[in-house]
Protein backbone atom coordinates (compact mmCIF):
# COMPACT_ATOMS: atom_id res chain seq x y z
CA UNK A 1 0.00 0.00 0.00
CA UNK A 2 1.33 3.29 -0.92
CA UNK A 3 0.63 6.44 1.49
CA UNK A 4 -0.53 9.77 0.52
CA UNK A 5 2.18 11.96 -0.07
CA UNK A 6 2.20 14.11 2.90
CA UNK A 7 5.01 16.32 3.88
CA UNK A 8 6.37 13.94 6.79
CA UNK A 9 5.93 10.48 6.74
CA UNK A 10 3.76 8.64 8.47
CA UNK A 11 1.50 12.32 9.35
CA UNK A 12 -1.77 10.68 7.29
CA UNK A 13 -1.80 7.93 10.16
CA UNK A 14 -2.63 11.01 12.24
CA UNK A 15 -5.86 12.04 10.52
CA UNK A 16 -6.56 8.32 9.82
CA UNK A 17 -4.61 6.10 11.96
CA UNK A 18 -3.81 2.67 11.34
CA UNK A 19 -0.49 2.24 12.34
CA UNK A 20 -1.76 -0.76 14.65
CA UNK A 21 -4.13 -3.39 14.26
CA UNK A 22 -6.79 -1.80 16.21
CA UNK A 23 -6.78 0.25 13.16
CA UNK A 24 -9.00 2.31 14.74
CA UNK A 25 -8.67 5.39 12.35
CA UNK A 26 -8.97 8.18 15.01
CA UNK A 27 -8.32 11.66 13.41
CA UNK A 28 -5.97 12.06 16.42
CA UNK A 29 -5.21 15.52 14.46
CA UNK A 30 -8.97 17.03 15.30
CA UNK A 31 -8.21 15.27 19.27
CA UNK A 32 -9.82 11.70 18.71
CA UNK A 33 -8.38 8.84 20.56
CA UNK A 34 -8.45 5.05 19.83
CA UNK A 35 -7.25 2.57 21.99
CA UNK A 36 -3.85 3.85 22.79
CA UNK A 37 -5.49 6.96 23.71
CA UNK A 38 -2.45 8.97 21.95
CA UNK A 39 -2.97 12.18 20.26
CA UNK A 40 -0.59 13.59 18.51
CA UNK A 41 2.24 14.07 20.20
CA UNK A 42 4.87 11.71 21.56
CA UNK A 43 6.16 12.16 25.07
CA UNK A 44 9.37 10.73 26.56
CA UNK A 45 8.43 9.55 30.34
CA UNK A 46 11.91 8.23 30.57
CA UNK A 47 15.31 8.07 28.96
CA UNK A 48 18.75 6.93 30.27
CA UNK A 49 21.77 4.62 28.85
CA UNK A 50 21.07 1.34 30.03
CA UNK A 51 23.45 -1.96 30.57
CA UNK A 52 21.09 -4.30 31.01
CA UNK A 53 19.64 -4.99 27.47
CA UNK A 54 21.15 -7.93 24.92
CA UNK A 55 25.06 -8.01 25.39
CA UNK A 56 25.57 -6.93 21.53
CA UNK A 57 23.05 -3.72 21.95
CA UNK A 58 24.86 -1.97 25.59
CA UNK A 59 25.51 0.36 26.13
CA UNK A 60 22.04 1.35 24.70
CA UNK A 61 20.34 5.02 25.16
CA UNK A 62 16.80 4.29 25.79
CA UNK A 63 13.76 6.78 24.98
CA UNK A 64 10.59 5.46 27.04
CA UNK A 65 7.24 6.50 25.25
CA UNK A 66 4.15 6.88 26.73
CA UNK A 67 1.17 5.10 25.54
CA UNK A 68 0.12 2.02 24.12
CA UNK A 69 -2.02 -0.25 22.09
CA UNK A 70 -1.89 -3.40 24.20
CA UNK A 71 -3.42 -3.72 27.55
CA UNK A 72 -0.92 -6.02 29.19
CA UNK A 73 -2.13 -7.08 32.74
CA UNK A 74 1.69 -7.66 33.92
CA UNK A 75 3.28 -4.46 32.48
CA UNK A 76 5.94 -3.22 34.38
CA UNK A 77 5.74 0.34 33.35
CA UNK A 78 2.11 0.44 34.32
CA UNK A 79 0.87 3.68 34.54
CA UNK A 80 3.31 5.32 32.84
CA UNK A 81 2.67 2.62 29.71
CA UNK A 82 -0.96 3.96 29.40
CA UNK A 83 -1.21 7.84 29.54
CA UNK A 84 0.08 8.86 26.39
CA UNK A 85 0.46 12.28 28.51
CA UNK A 86 3.10 11.61 30.69
CA UNK A 87 6.57 13.05 29.83
CA UNK A 88 9.01 15.42 27.54
CA UNK A 89 6.93 16.12 24.27
CA UNK A 90 9.64 14.58 21.84
CA UNK A 91 11.44 16.97 19.38
CA UNK A 92 14.12 17.48 17.22
CA UNK A 93 15.61 20.18 19.94
CA UNK A 94 14.62 17.86 22.63
CA UNK A 95 17.05 14.79 20.81
CA UNK A 96 19.85 17.71 20.13
CA UNK A 97 20.18 17.64 23.74
CA UNK A 98 19.96 14.15 24.75
CA UNK A 99 21.59 12.31 22.06
CA UNK A 100 25.38 13.70 22.92
CA UNK A 101 25.21 13.19 27.05
CA UNK A 102 24.03 9.29 25.69
CA UNK A 103 27.02 9.26 23.49
CA UNK A 104 29.45 10.57 26.03
CA UNK A 105 28.40 7.60 28.49
CA UNK A 106 29.25 5.31 25.46
CA UNK A 107 25.62 4.65 23.96
CA UNK A 108 25.96 3.03 20.76
CA UNK A 109 22.34 3.42 19.71
CA UNK A 110 19.48 4.71 20.40
CA UNK A 111 16.68 2.37 21.39
CA UNK A 112 12.47 3.38 21.11
CA UNK A 113 10.75 1.60 23.35
CA UNK A 114 7.28 2.10 25.45
CA UNK A 115 4.70 1.80 25.84
CA UNK A 116 4.40 1.46 22.48
CA UNK A 117 6.82 3.48 19.78
CA UNK A 118 4.49 2.09 16.71
CA UNK A 119 1.93 4.35 17.54
CA UNK A 120 4.07 7.75 17.81
CA UNK A 121 5.96 6.68 14.29
CA UNK A 122 5.05 10.04 12.99
CA UNK A 123 6.61 12.57 16.03
CA UNK A 124 9.65 9.43 16.17
CA UNK A 125 10.27 10.06 12.77
CA UNK A 126 10.09 14.35 12.27
CA UNK A 127 12.36 14.70 15.89
CA UNK A 128 15.07 11.88 14.12
CA UNK A 129 14.97 13.63 10.68
CA UNK A 130 16.22 16.79 12.37
CA UNK A 131 19.22 14.91 14.27
CA UNK A 132 22.62 14.84 12.14
CA UNK A 133 24.98 12.02 12.62
CA UNK A 134 21.96 9.98 14.43
CA UNK A 135 23.16 6.94 15.80
CA UNK A 136 21.75 3.49 15.15
CA UNK A 137 17.94 2.91 15.92
CA UNK A 138 16.82 -0.20 17.93
CA UNK A 139 13.12 -0.65 17.80
CA UNK A 140 11.68 -2.33 21.22
CA UNK A 141 8.06 -3.55 20.08
CA UNK A 142 5.30 -5.19 20.55
CA UNK A 143 5.04 -5.83 16.68
CA UNK A 144 0.91 -5.24 16.58
CA UNK A 145 1.94 -2.74 13.81
CA UNK A 146 0.34 -2.74 10.56
CA UNK A 147 2.39 -3.22 7.04
CA UNK A 148 2.03 0.12 7.12
CA UNK A 149 3.78 1.11 9.33
CA UNK A 150 6.35 -1.18 8.63
CA UNK A 151 6.98 0.09 5.56
CA UNK A 152 7.45 3.76 7.25
CA UNK A 153 10.19 2.46 9.28
CA UNK A 154 11.88 0.55 6.20
CA UNK A 155 15.40 2.07 6.13
CA UNK A 156 15.17 3.69 9.26
CA UNK A 157 16.13 0.69 11.77
CA UNK A 158 18.85 -0.90 12.60
CA UNK A 159 17.51 -3.54 14.58
CA UNK A 160 14.32 -4.68 15.63
CA UNK A 161 13.74 -6.06 19.12
CA UNK A 162 10.18 -7.71 19.18
CA UNK A 163 8.83 -8.30 22.49
CA UNK A 164 6.80 -11.96 21.78
CA UNK A 165 4.62 -11.78 24.29
CA UNK A 166 1.99 -14.94 23.54
CA UNK A 167 2.12 -18.38 21.83
CA UNK A 168 -1.60 -18.13 21.29
CA UNK A 169 -4.59 -15.77 20.61
CA UNK A 170 -6.23 -17.28 23.42
CA UNK A 171 -3.61 -15.77 26.22
CA UNK A 172 -3.33 -12.46 24.04
CA UNK A 173 -6.84 -11.65 24.23
CA UNK A 174 -7.18 -12.27 28.26
CA UNK A 175 -4.11 -10.88 29.12
CA UNK A 176 -3.30 -8.31 26.43
CA UNK A 177 -7.19 -7.54 25.30
CA UNK A 178 -5.82 -8.05 21.81
CA UNK A 179 -7.10 -10.30 18.85
CA UNK A 180 -5.59 -11.93 15.96
CA UNK A 181 -2.20 -11.80 18.15
CA UNK A 182 -0.36 -14.57 16.48
CA UNK A 183 -1.06 -13.89 13.45
CA UNK A 184 -0.43 -10.18 13.38
CA UNK A 185 3.11 -11.04 15.33
CA UNK A 186 4.53 -13.79 12.96
CA UNK A 187 3.32 -11.62 10.20
CA UNK A 188 5.72 -8.62 11.11
CA UNK A 189 8.44 -10.55 12.20
CA UNK A 190 8.97 -11.96 8.61
CA UNK A 191 8.59 -8.39 7.57
CA UNK A 192 10.91 -6.89 10.25
CA UNK A 193 13.34 -9.85 8.89
CA UNK A 194 13.61 -8.49 5.66
CA UNK A 195 14.13 -4.48 6.80
CA UNK A 196 16.88 -5.21 9.28
CA UNK A 197 18.75 -7.10 12.22
CA UNK A 198 16.05 -9.08 14.52
CA UNK A 199 16.63 -9.94 18.09
CA UNK A 200 13.32 -11.83 19.16
CA UNK A 201 12.37 -11.36 23.14
CA UNK A 202 10.41 -13.43 24.53
CA UNK A 203 9.37 -12.98 28.60
CA UNK A 204 8.81 -15.96 30.56
CA UNK A 205 5.62 -16.14 32.17
CA UNK A 206 4.39 -18.12 35.22
CA UNK A 207 2.64 -21.55 34.18
CA UNK A 208 2.60 -20.23 30.63
CA UNK A 209 5.26 -22.73 29.17
CA UNK A 210 3.25 -25.05 26.78
CA UNK A 211 0.97 -22.65 25.69
CA UNK A 212 3.27 -19.07 25.48
CA UNK A 213 6.83 -20.41 25.38
CA UNK A 214 6.95 -23.78 23.00
CA UNK A 215 4.67 -22.45 20.44
CA UNK A 216 6.74 -19.52 20.14
CA UNK A 217 10.48 -21.41 19.71
CA UNK A 218 8.26 -24.15 17.43
CA UNK A 219 7.13 -21.10 15.42
CA UNK A 220 10.62 -20.12 14.96
CA UNK A 221 12.50 -23.11 14.55
CA UNK A 222 9.91 -23.49 11.92
CA UNK A 223 10.17 -20.28 9.86
CA UNK A 224 12.93 -18.42 11.40
CA UNK A 225 15.50 -20.93 12.50
CA UNK A 226 18.71 -18.32 13.05
CA UNK A 227 16.93 -15.78 14.52
CA UNK A 228 18.50 -14.29 17.71
CA UNK A 229 16.32 -15.17 20.81
CA UNK A 230 16.65 -13.50 23.85
CA UNK A 231 14.85 -15.31 27.10
CA UNK A 232 13.90 -13.13 29.77
CA UNK A 233 13.41 -14.61 33.45
CA UNK A 234 12.49 -11.49 35.19
CA UNK A 235 9.07 -11.13 35.82
CA UNK A 236 7.19 -9.64 38.19
CA UNK A 237 3.29 -9.17 39.58
CA UNK A 238 2.90 -5.91 38.39
CA UNK A 239 0.08 -3.55 37.70
CA UNK A 240 -2.84 -5.90 36.81
CA UNK A 241 -1.34 -8.87 36.81
CA UNK A 242 -2.62 -9.58 40.43
CA UNK A 243 -6.44 -9.65 38.77
CA UNK A 244 -5.08 -13.25 37.05
CA UNK A 245 -4.55 -16.78 39.05
CA UNK A 246 -1.90 -17.54 36.95
CA UNK A 247 0.10 -14.24 36.80
CA UNK A 248 0.01 -13.20 40.15
CA UNK A 249 3.10 -15.49 41.11
CA UNK A 250 6.99 -15.30 40.50
CA UNK A 251 8.54 -17.93 37.36
CA UNK A 252 9.70 -21.25 39.65
CA UNK A 253 13.95 -20.41 40.68
CA UNK A 254 15.61 -21.93 37.82
CA UNK A 255 13.15 -21.60 34.86
CA UNK A 256 14.90 -19.10 32.72
CA UNK A 257 18.28 -21.61 32.75
CA UNK A 258 15.97 -24.36 31.92
CA UNK A 259 14.05 -22.80 29.37
CA UNK A 260 17.87 -21.39 27.60
CA UNK A 261 18.61 -25.31 27.64
CA UNK A 262 15.38 -26.01 26.64
CA UNK A 263 15.25 -23.48 23.10
CA UNK A 264 19.07 -24.02 22.88
CA UNK A 265 18.72 -28.30 22.61
CA UNK A 266 16.13 -27.79 19.88
CA UNK A 267 18.10 -25.60 17.65
CA UNK A 268 17.44 -21.81 17.96
CA UNK A 269 19.95 -19.13 18.44
CA UNK A 270 19.65 -18.14 22.04
CA UNK A 271 21.16 -15.31 23.08
CA UNK A 272 22.14 -12.75 26.42
CA UNK B 1 36.27 -11.99 37.99
CA UNK B 2 37.64 -8.54 37.44
CA UNK B 3 36.07 -5.70 38.60
CA UNK B 4 36.06 -1.91 37.79
CA UNK B 5 38.69 0.30 39.96
CA UNK B 6 36.32 2.77 41.82
CA UNK B 7 38.17 5.31 40.90
CA UNK B 8 37.34 4.88 37.09
CA UNK B 9 33.81 5.00 38.03
CA UNK B 10 31.45 6.86 36.00
CA UNK B 11 30.03 9.96 37.74
CA UNK B 12 26.75 10.73 36.16
CA UNK B 13 24.56 13.64 37.84
CA UNK B 14 21.56 12.78 39.19
CA UNK B 15 19.68 15.40 37.02
CA UNK B 16 16.76 13.04 35.83
CA UNK B 17 14.91 11.03 38.81
CA UNK B 18 13.28 8.65 36.30
CA UNK B 19 17.03 7.02 35.67
CA UNK B 20 17.29 5.19 38.69
CA UNK B 21 17.76 1.71 38.43
CA UNK B 22 14.74 -0.48 40.18
CA UNK B 23 16.05 -3.24 42.61
CA UNK B 24 13.24 -5.73 43.62
CA UNK B 25 13.98 -7.96 46.00
CA UNK B 26 11.80 -11.06 46.12
CA UNK B 27 11.01 -13.27 49.65
CA UNK B 28 13.14 -16.12 48.47
CA UNK B 29 16.12 -13.86 47.99
CA UNK B 30 16.10 -13.76 43.85
CA UNK B 31 17.21 -10.01 42.88
CA UNK B 32 15.50 -8.47 40.33
CA UNK B 33 17.21 -5.46 38.48
CA UNK B 34 15.76 -2.92 35.76
CA UNK B 35 17.18 -0.48 33.96
CA UNK B 36 20.50 -1.20 35.10
CA UNK B 37 22.85 1.71 35.00
CA UNK B 38 26.65 1.87 34.43
CA UNK B 39 27.27 2.91 38.18
CA UNK B 40 25.04 0.08 39.38
CA UNK B 41 26.37 -2.60 36.72
CA UNK B 42 29.78 -1.34 38.98
CA UNK B 43 28.93 -2.45 41.78
CA UNK B 44 27.04 -5.74 40.99
CA UNK B 45 30.86 -6.47 39.66
CA UNK B 46 32.34 -5.19 42.45
CA UNK B 47 30.21 -7.63 44.62
CA UNK B 48 31.02 -10.46 42.45
CA UNK B 49 27.47 -11.03 41.39
CA UNK B 50 27.76 -14.89 39.89
CA UNK B 51 24.29 -14.31 37.90
CA UNK B 52 25.56 -15.48 33.62
CA UNK B 53 23.66 -12.39 32.38
CA UNK B 54 25.20 -10.08 34.69
CA UNK B 55 28.73 -11.54 33.82
CA UNK B 56 27.53 -11.39 30.56
CA UNK B 57 27.09 -7.64 30.38
CA UNK B 58 30.34 -6.98 32.67
CA UNK B 59 32.29 -8.24 29.84
CA UNK B 60 30.78 -5.97 27.66
CA UNK B 61 31.09 -3.37 30.31
CA UNK B 62 35.05 -3.66 30.26
CA UNK B 63 35.42 -4.21 26.76
CA UNK B 64 33.66 -0.26 26.15
CA UNK B 65 35.87 0.88 29.20
CA UNK B 66 38.88 -1.04 27.01
CA UNK B 67 37.96 0.92 23.95
CA UNK B 68 37.34 4.29 25.77
CA UNK B 69 40.97 4.21 27.36
CA UNK B 70 42.12 3.42 23.95
CA UNK B 71 40.31 6.24 22.30
CA UNK B 72 41.55 8.62 24.38
CA UNK B 73 44.90 7.43 24.47
CA UNK B 74 45.00 7.93 20.34
CA UNK B 75 43.75 11.99 20.72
Amino acid sequence: MRLPNFEEPGQWHLAHCQLCEHRCLANRSAGERGPCQALTEARVFRQRVEWGEESELIPSHLFYLSGCDLRCAFCIAEANAFDPLRGTVLTADFLRQVIPKGRAQGAKNIQWVGGEPTIHIPSILSAMAGIDDLPPVVWKSDFYGTPEAFELLDGVVSVFVPDFKFGNDECAQRIAGVSRYFEVVTRNLRLAAQQADVIVRHLLLPEHWDCCFVPICEWLLREMPTVKLSLRDGYLPMWQARQHADLSQLLKPGIGDRAREWATQLGLNVIR
Amino acid sequence: MKTVSPKKRTLISADDEAAVTDIRIAPDGRVFVFGTSRPVLEMLSDLGWGDQAVTARIQALQQTAAETTQQESAT
